[in-house]
């Protein structure tokens, strides 16, 4: 019975969260995690679920973009940070949320890919120093999660898009305030190119 | 005179013991979450020179003692260091003796060290931890290496030279061998490392990325974060990289795993609303429980005391503060500004990471009495201390 009642609460929220969104297309090529929604080992208390869906945090993700367990492993050539860096996606304090303004630039990553089917991307999360080093890496994944779940929305192959965290280790800009800060909440597109 | 001293011994044990007693009960009463505001206890300390003595006033400070006029001390330390080291401490009050040693063997620097474990344990039947090693990560600009040290700074040894970047190094219980996360491959992984052969392998062969590992205080397990899921979520394997199971399941990004004593408890920062916070979770799976921690926010990079009976951690409101609550929760505690605290296996001092204008260094405290004390230093930028156990 405690299990219907938050089943309910579930799919209220659920339908909640797609109405906070809009009609998203269906993924293509997403890995869903069974449970990843509710279920067993998640926070499923009824109280939790406005922390899960995006109704009350657009800072989530809709889906779980999971690696499927046949992934490839990424090419081992040349890495090439120019041809995309003019793509790279800045991020607001603490969040990893894809802002509108910053969605043109992954339209022409996933247009690259298209016309160039060999190379892989890798997404690179990099975090401002003003979080702790443990915490920023885990944040800097999350930021590259963000942008290959979006990649993959708009059609491009997660198979040959993988992701890393620098935390705050790397930035692009040195110094403090918020206009070196800025430019360094960021995620980087490296195109990887075959071995050979 | 030698039955004395030994009655005079026994005697001053027994009243130490007596002390102790009171004060156990005395702490029962106290609400704060630990016991802190401890005066430093007063010592003398003549005969020494130049390494020896600087080794022993380092290790007595950060051990909770203060240097003070003969007339005003508690303990007096006297010895020598021609040759090899001796030292001997006598109570202030009733002049018994209560250690009488010399030392052979080893560096003199070592020999200090032994000196200044004995100094404490005589002093306050505490195990010193002058003899234990630290692993850290240091940054050079465009690469970052694991370092493996004295906990006090001395004799670092470069452990790794890949030229590329590493974090989160961990001690495996007992064993001089570490787990730490690299980024050799591109993407990140974590690699075991065993000091004495040199012989390094990737822990664990999954799709996506590995960070934070933690290993079990009985050496069996390991907890880390991975991202073959998603978004990084907390996960638990043998220590061979068997049997790996998820335990939690979010949309968030779960980091920095710490382990109770007895195995069975893990816990790490994923989020509370919009705000990084400490849960626990059974390390066998099931429901998490947010860590009630008073009066603080952005909560990270939890560490586990081995006595079980604290959680360290990083808070941030304004500045970075290394803050100390119960492991049941309740208020928090702020120490001293920092961040990544790692305890020492004596569940008292404290290594952390304290950031200059261009650099971070590491710094010891002594939780009781706050007291600060930074490590050596090299040349780069040092942080994510973990303390040998």
């Amino acid at each position: 019975m405690k299990h219907l009642t938050f089943l309910s609460l579930l799919a209220v929220g659920l339908m909640l969260v797609g109405g906070g969104t809009g009609c998203r297309k269906k993924p293509v090529g997403v890995t869903h995690i069974p449970g990843a929604q509710g279920g067993k080992n998640t926070f499923g208390s009824p109280r939790d679920l406005d922390r899960q869906g995006s109704v009350t945090d657009p800072d989530v993700f809709s889906t779980e973009t999971g690696y499927s367990s046949t992934q490839k492993p990424m090419n081992t050539g040349p890495q090439d940070r120019e041809v995309l860096k003019t793509e790279t996606v800045y991020f607001d304090l603490d969040s990893a949320t894809v802002k509108e303004s910053e969605k043109s630039k992954l339209q022409r990553v996933a247009d690259y890919m298209r016309a160039n089917t060999a190379n892989d991307i890798l997404i690179e999360g990099h975090c401002d120093e003003r979080g702790t080093e443990g915490y920023n890496l885990a944040l800097g994944e999350r930021r590259a999660q963000a942008l290959r779940e979006h990649l993959i929305e708009i059609g491009a192959s997660g198979e040959r898009i993988y992701t890393v965290s620098h935390g705050e280790t790397r930035p692009a800009a040195e110094g403090q305030g918020e206009s070196a800060w800025s430019k360094n909440r960021r995620g980087e597109f490296v195109v990887v190119l075959p071995a050979n | 005179m030698k039955i004395r001293n030994l009655f005079h011994l026994t005697t001053s044990i027994v009243f130490a013991a007596c002390c102790l007693t009171a004060r156990a009960q005395q702490e029962l009463k106290i609400e704060r979450p630990i016991d802190l505001g401890i005066k430093p206890i007063p010592i003398s300390m003549t005969g020494f020179s130049g390494e020896v003595d600087s080794v022993l006033r380092f290790d007595l400070y950060i051990g909770g003692f203060d240097f003070v006029a003969n007339d005003k001390a508690q303990y007096h330390v006297n010895g020598s260091n021609n040759g090899a080291v001796e030292g001997r401490v006598t109570d202030a009050l009733s002049k018994a003796v209560l250690l009488s040693k010399a030392y052979s063997g080893g560096t003199s620097r070592s020999q200090a060290h032994a000196l200044a474990n004995d100094i404490i344990f005589a002093i306050t039947q505490r195990k010193g931890v002058a003899h234990t090693k630290i692993a850290f990560r240091a940054d050079f600009g465009s690469s970052s290496e694991v370092f493996v040290s004295d906990y006090d700074g001395h004799n670092p040894v470069r452990l790794t030279s890949d030229k590329s970047d590493v974090a989160a190094p961990c001690w495996v219980p007992g064993q001089r061998k570490l787990l730490y996360c690299s980024w050799k491959s591109g993407l990140t992984q974590v690699l075991s490392h065993d000091l004495g052969t040199g012989a390094r392998q990737i822990f664990l062969n999954v799709p996506g990325n590995a960070y934070s590992p933690a290993v079990s205080p009985d050496g069996r397990r390991v907890a880390v974060i991975l991202t073959k899921g998603g978004s990084p979520d907390l996960y638990v394997c043998n220590i061979d990289g068997s049997g790996l199971k998820q335990l939690t399941k979010t949309r968030d990004d779960e980091s920095s795993p710490t382990w109770s004593p007895d195995g069975s408890t893990i816990c790490y920062v994923s989020r509370a609303g919009t705000r990084a916070a400490l849960f626990k979770i059974s390390a066998d799976g099931g429901e998490p429980k947010r860590l009630t921690v008073g009066g603080s926010l952005n909560l990270t990079e939890p560490d586990w005391s081995p006595d079980g009976k604290f959680i360290v951690f990083t808070r941030k409101m304004g500045g970075f503060e290394v803050c100390v609550v119960p492991s049941e929760g309740g208020s928090a505690t702020v120490l001293t500004p920092g961040e990544d605290p790692s305890w020492a296996p004596n569940s008292r001092t404290v290594i952390f990471t304290r950031r200059e204008k261009n650099k971070r260094v590491l710094s010891l405290l002594d939780v009781p009495t706050k007291r600060v004390k930074d490590v050596a230093q090299i040349s780069g930028s040092c942080s994510q201390p973990s303390w040998a156990k």
